[in-house]
């Protein structure tokens, strides 16, 4: 579930998430990171039980309950969160401003984190689209994104990253396994 | 309801969150916003987009570089100064529209600077291809019959079709190749010069043609109509290499996905191959060839020189963002 990723001679621990790559005129960043995270679940994690509780989805599926448009991408607020866990509640999402401490402790417990960040800072440095990637790795002085436009274990200094970051109000969407308890509370909500 | 969820009065920074946030929940991730400014107690913050263009590397398939068509103030969000409310913005569509309209203004532009510098590339291609238009009846009906009584040959016309005809003799005026002299249109200078030469009539409707796209060149819609299909591809093909900055190659199936997007018609799809091979004959595009896939790219001189197309490209210039952001 986990691999060293060899960097400038050191190595980074990153988490074996599946990448999907976006194309030039698709705004599926968010959809496709999300489907990366879910695939992890799904396939690459350890815990059995984890794997069989979650879901198999599909990118059409993650446009649909996303509201996403090929043409402008993901509207991202509270109701996409909560569309998002009443389709999958297996899962729980939760969007919120976070930083680099928070993410750690997900990594740390085999959850990778989507930060939503604005990549024209990095390389033009002008305020351009949102972006969001999937963070898989990081250390004290880089992080690990898998990113579906510049690809998978994209690594940039954090102090570059920052900048990026801010610009979108450092905003990450975590998902995490859900307790079975949560599940069957859902299952008897709907019913 | 709006939901208040700054404290009154907000300042700056504050107003720009909320416009953020509000552009990210309704227009999605594309847009951004720009730095307020405030105005009888108003905060108005513009919305830009930075439109990326990734060109992926075909044998790797990762992102070799990536560009940004800038869209400046595409539209804008009014904040009250005093509580935080949105007293204004615009709808999601008006967005979608704006953005769709100056992606359609780089590709025409682009179709323009094209169909100048290669005219005579586009007349040489075979006349019984050519979409059917009225450029074509009226200039081979003066090639042949020396003038056009308009009263005559018109009266049997449908009024839809009259009028488009009506519309196309203007259309030649302009470029000075045909000129009308009370109910006849006449062969103008141009005209003339290019009936004198000693070429074969196919030839002087070829020539006739060359000197309808250099000097029409500025009126695209008519000359889609002539040039269609093939006007669509070869000017898809010049401005991917035109917006990034360098020789792109071009997939068969981004082809079939924009003949498709732009007819919707399946026919057209059986007939991607035959616009492809006539265009690279008449010297429009070159052919190469990647992992056994063809592919197709502009020829370097005719691209050469329409990247010297400067006043006319000079408009869609400052939309492109210097392609340093290599990755």
């Amino acid at each position: 579930m986990e691999t060293y990723l060899p960097v400038n001679g050191s190595h980074i621990k990153v988490l074996n998430v599946p990448y999907f790559v976006q194309n030039d005129t698709e705004w599926l960043c968010l959809v496709y990171s999300i489907k990366m995270v879910m695939d992890f679940y799904k396939n690459i994690h350890t815990t059995l039980e984890i794997r069989q509780r979650s879901p198999n989805t599909t990118r059409d599926e993650l446009m649909g309950v996303t509201r996403t448009k090929i043409t402008t991408g993901t509207p991202v607020s509270d109701d996409l969160v909560q569309s998002l866990n009443t389709k999958f509640p297996s899962l729980q999402f939760e969007l919120k401003e976070t930083n680099y401490g928070e993410i750690k402790k997900e990594l740390n417990r085999h959850n990778p984190v989507i930060v939503m960040y604005n990549p024209t800072i990095l390389f033009n440095g002008e305020v351009g689209p949102g972006h969001s990637g999937v963070v898989i790795g990081m250390n004290k002085q880089l992080i690990v994104l898998n990113n579906p436009w510049y690809g998978p274990s994209f690594c940039v200094e954090k102090t570059a990253f920052d900048e990026a970051w801010e610009i979108e109000y450092n905003r990450g969407l975590f998902i995490k396994p859900n307790s079975q308890q949560r599940i069957d509370e859902h299952a008897g909500t709907v019913a | 309801m709006q939901v208040r969820l700054l404290e009154s009065p907000i300042n700056k920074k504050d107003a720009q969150k909320r416009a953020h946030l509000f552009v990210r929940e309704k227009y999605g991730n594309l847009p951004s916003v720009g730095i307020p400014e405030i105005q009888d107690n108003v905060w108005i913050i513009p919305i830009n987009v930075k439109y990326p263009r990734v060109f992926f590397e075909s044998a790797t398939n990762k992102p070799k570089k990536v560009r940004y068509m800038n869209f400046e103030r595409i539209g804008e969000i009014k904040i009250d100064a005093n509580n935080g409310d949105i007293v204004d913005k615009p709808r999601s569509w008006d967005i979608k529209s704006e953005i769709k309209g100056k992606l359609d203004f780089v590709q025409l532009t682009v179709q323009k600077a094209l169909v100048k510098t290669g005219a005579q590339n586009f007349s040489k291609l075979p006349f019984s291809e050519h979409m059917h238009t009225p450029i074509e009846d009226i200039i081979s009906f003066l090639l042949l019959k020396d003038k056009i009584d308009l009263e005559t040959e018109l009266s049997i016309l449908s009024e839809e079709e009259k009028e488009k005809y009506l519309k196309n003799i203007d259309l030649l005026i302009t470029t000075g190749l045909i000129r009308k002299n009370d109910n006849f249109v006449l062969p103008d200078n141009a005209f003339v010069e290019i009936e004198r030469s000693s070429d074969n009539i196919s030839s002087k409707l070829s020539k006739a043609l060359s000197y309808f796209f250099a000097q029409g060149y500025d009126n695209i819609s008519s000359i889609q109509q002539v040039l269609g299909p093939y006007l669509t591809i070869s000017g898809y093909i010049y401005g991917q290499s035109i917006e990034y900055d360098d020789i792109i190659p071009v997939e068969y199936s981004e082809i079939q996905a924009l003949i498709q997007q732009s007819y919707g018609q399946s026919i057209k799809q059986m007939k991607i191959p035959r616009y492809l091979i006539q265009l690279n004959e008449v010297g429009l595009l070159d052919q190469s060839s990647c992992r056994g896939e063809d592919m197709w790219l502009p020829k370097t001189d005719i691209l050469r020189s329409v990247r010297m197309e400067e006043t006319l490209l000079s408009p869609i210039r400052n939309m492109f963002i210097d392609s340093t952001a290599r990755v």
